[in-house]
């Protein structure tokens, strides 16, 4: 025929709109399932239980008067990387009576220097 | 014309939603995680409030435990505190059903580590969390232990429970 | 008349192929929306949330001394210590998460109904406890209950009735709570060679504060008590009794035992009589120090006060007693206590 009939192109215009406009809210939804957590899991996630124990078996040593037993350390920091795979360490400074801890399980870090404890 | 036009705008609709839904993972909650939570919770209290001494001075009750490889005593502890409840009356009923498995881990005199068990149920197949407990132990008499342990130096082992419900 | 072919914009009338096409796509349309509403219903959800209030009131319960940190001495028929008290925790200190102070228990669970619960020593249930522990902006239904698991007899609860058919946000918390034991006993008896007429004795609150937390005895938050019982055959009788500090320089020097006449004060009695001196003595003298007293007098954890007590006749030949850990029996004890709370 001579002329086509575009009339119809507004149906197709939209059916275009409309799959647009799902591809932007797939995004969306996409973001928000990998940034989205339960708030059980991350409760998991964070080693609240870890920290305070580590750090209360340090002070341990302090109170006892043992901090300064060299071999003592190796225990603490080869048994959890070998059966918890965190990372704990700590140093103590007797002239200025100060304990630096350092904790590190993957997903969270701690650092904490006590002084005078 | 218009049926051709809106057959076509309508394959492309479907063959879109179809994608999108077919590719975007979808979060579902988890009540799983709820209960682990509790029972993560719980275990950690339990385990710190046995390594606590109630008195200023002496060693902590876990501590005890270990050095003297009395684990009858810390399963009547650790069950009548995870088990308890505010609501329980003098018959018992409405105690929880938690179950646990024990063992801790040891650095041994040749420098490696090595685990022994510690008392509890047998573990089938339930949904378990696993906590821990650093203790601390000064010199002491390992009888019941293996002769790997070391003995007359301070030390610290793993102690590892896992936690169950019936 | 319509033309054949030509599209008529007046008439209202749809072509057939027009409304095939549009139903077709409106049926795609309709699918597609369905399909794509599925994917939104996970992302609200109320069931968990009630769990998470409940974990995180727990955590501020046991794990924090709240604020502030001697929060259970405040008076609450004042309305600004009322409102100075910012978060109910209830640890004996801030390094020592699951072990808690007897007093803030005490203190926390004694609640009254809104009916006039501002002119009362107590918290309003529920509106304080939703504003200083349970955070946020719904109205939350709350109950935390507590029970000892130890020797001494403890069971609390606040908050509603426990619903039966409706599911509730739960956490269980397995604590220790510091029975504060403070009273020190000074046996006096008729020896030959007396010659104090005033027994005073020392407490240096340094040396108190040298122990740890949770085995500590606390002179600034804590009741303490001293009963000096006298022996078969001494009696006395009792002038004045006051609190000085040590070493006795500037302000406050010595109060009197009648100094205030509301609490915190310094409660004398004598035989389990009220002390009105002078007056005769057969049995014992109990002087109980109301926790907050010494913050209400002036003092703080490095100074050091001595309780002067002066009788007419002579009663001792030990020029001071100390009050430390040797000399107060029983100590301090942790016992066992489990604590739920349910979010609704």
């Amino acid at each position: 025929m001579a002329r086509v009939n575009e009339d119809a192109q507004w149906i197709v215009m939209l059916g275009f709109i409309i799959s647009i406009i799902l591809i932007f809210l797939a995004l969306i939804v996409n973001q928000s399932a990998l940034i989205g957590k339960t708030t059980a899991e991350s409760v998991l996630e964070f080693p609240k239980s870890d920290i305070q124990d580590t750090r209360a078996e340090i002070l341990e040593y302090y109170w006892n008067g043992t901090i300064n037993q060299s071999d003592l350390e190796p225990y603490l920091s080869n048994l959890s990387l070998e059966r918890k795979g965190t990372i704990v360490s700590y140093d103590y400074n007797s002239t200025e009576n100060s304990i630096a801890i350092h904790y590190n399980d993957g997903s969270t870090e701690y650092n904490e220097m006590v002084r005078e404890p | 014309m218009y049926t051709i036009e809106g057959v076509a705008a309508g394959i492309l609709m479907i063959v879109t939603a179809y994608l999108v839904v077919s590719t975007t993972t979808v979060l579902t909650p988890q009540d799983v995680h709820i209960i682990d939570m509790q029972l993560q919770q719980l275990g950690n209290d339990a385990l710190a409030m046995m390594d606590t001494p109630d008195n200023y001075g002496p060693y902590s009750p876990l501590t005890y435990m270990i050095m003297t490889n009395n684990s009858s005593s810390f399963r009547q502890e650790f069950l009548s505190f995870v088990n308890n409840a505010t609501n329980i009356d003098t018959s018992g009923n409405d105690r929880d059903r938690l179950n646990y498995t024990a063992s801790f881990t040891y650095w041994n005199v040749t420098n490696q580590p090595n685990t022994i068990s510690f008392g509890g149920s047998t573990y089938y197949r339930e949904n378990a969390v696993k906590v821990t407990r650093w203790v601390y132990l000064p010199p002491f008499n390992p009888t019941g232990y293996p002769a790997d342990m070391n003995s007359n130096t301070n030390q610290t082992v793993l102690l590892e429970v896992l936690l169950w419900r019936e | 008349m319509r033309v054949p072919g030509k599209i008529d914009h007046e008439e209202g009338l749809l072509s057939l192929d027009f409304i095939i096409g549009f139903t077709i796509f409106m049926i795609a349309l309709i699918f597609v929306a369905i399909m794509i509403s599925g994917l939104l219903v996970h992302l609200q959800s109320r069931t968990i949330d009630y769990d998470a209030v409940a974990y995180r009131t727990s955590v501020v319960l046991v794990e924090d001394p709240g604020e502030p940190k001697d929060w259970h001495l405040n008076n609450l028929t004042i309305p600004a210590e009322r409102d100075s008290v910012k978060r109910l925790g209830l640890t004996v200190d801030k390094n020592y998460p699951d072990i808690l102070k007897l007093n803030k228990i005490n203190k926390f669970f004694n609640n009254s109904t809104p009916l006039g619960c501002y002119s009362l020593d107590s918290f309003c249930n529920p509106d304080d406890y939703r504003s200083r522990l349970i955070f946020g902006d719904y109205p939350y239904r709350f109950n935390i209950s507590l029970k000892g698991l130890g020797q001494t007899p403890l069971d609390k609860t606040v908050g509603d009735p426990i619903p039966a058919h409706t599911s509730y946000g739960f956490v269980k918390r397995i604590v220790k709570v510091q029975m504060p034991n403070s009273t020190m006993k000074i046996p006096l008896t008729p020896e030959p060679d007396l010659n104090q007429n005033e027994t005073v004795i020392r407490i240096d609150f340094s040396d108190l504060y040298a122990r740890p937390a949770p085995y500590r005895i606390d002179p600034l938050g804590e009741n303490l008590t001293i009963v000096l019982n006298f022996g078969v055959g001494l009696t006395a009788n009792i002038t004045r009794a006051q609190i000085c500090t040590y070493p006795l320089v500037g302000v406050p020097g010595c109060v009197l035992e009648d100094a205030y006449e509301n609490a915190p004060r310094m409660n004398v009695s004598v035989d389990g009589n009220s002390y009105i001196p002078p007056q005769l003595v057969t049995n014992n003298v109990t002087v109980i120090i109301d926790d907050g007293y010494f913050q209400r007098v002036g003092f703080d954890r490095f100074d050091a006060v001595d309780i002067k007590l002066k009788f007419v006749q002579n009663v001792t030949n030990q020029s001071l007693f100390y009050y430390n850990y040797t000399t107060v029996n029983p100590l301090p004890v942790l016992e066992p206590a489990v604590i739920e709370v349910r979010v609704w």
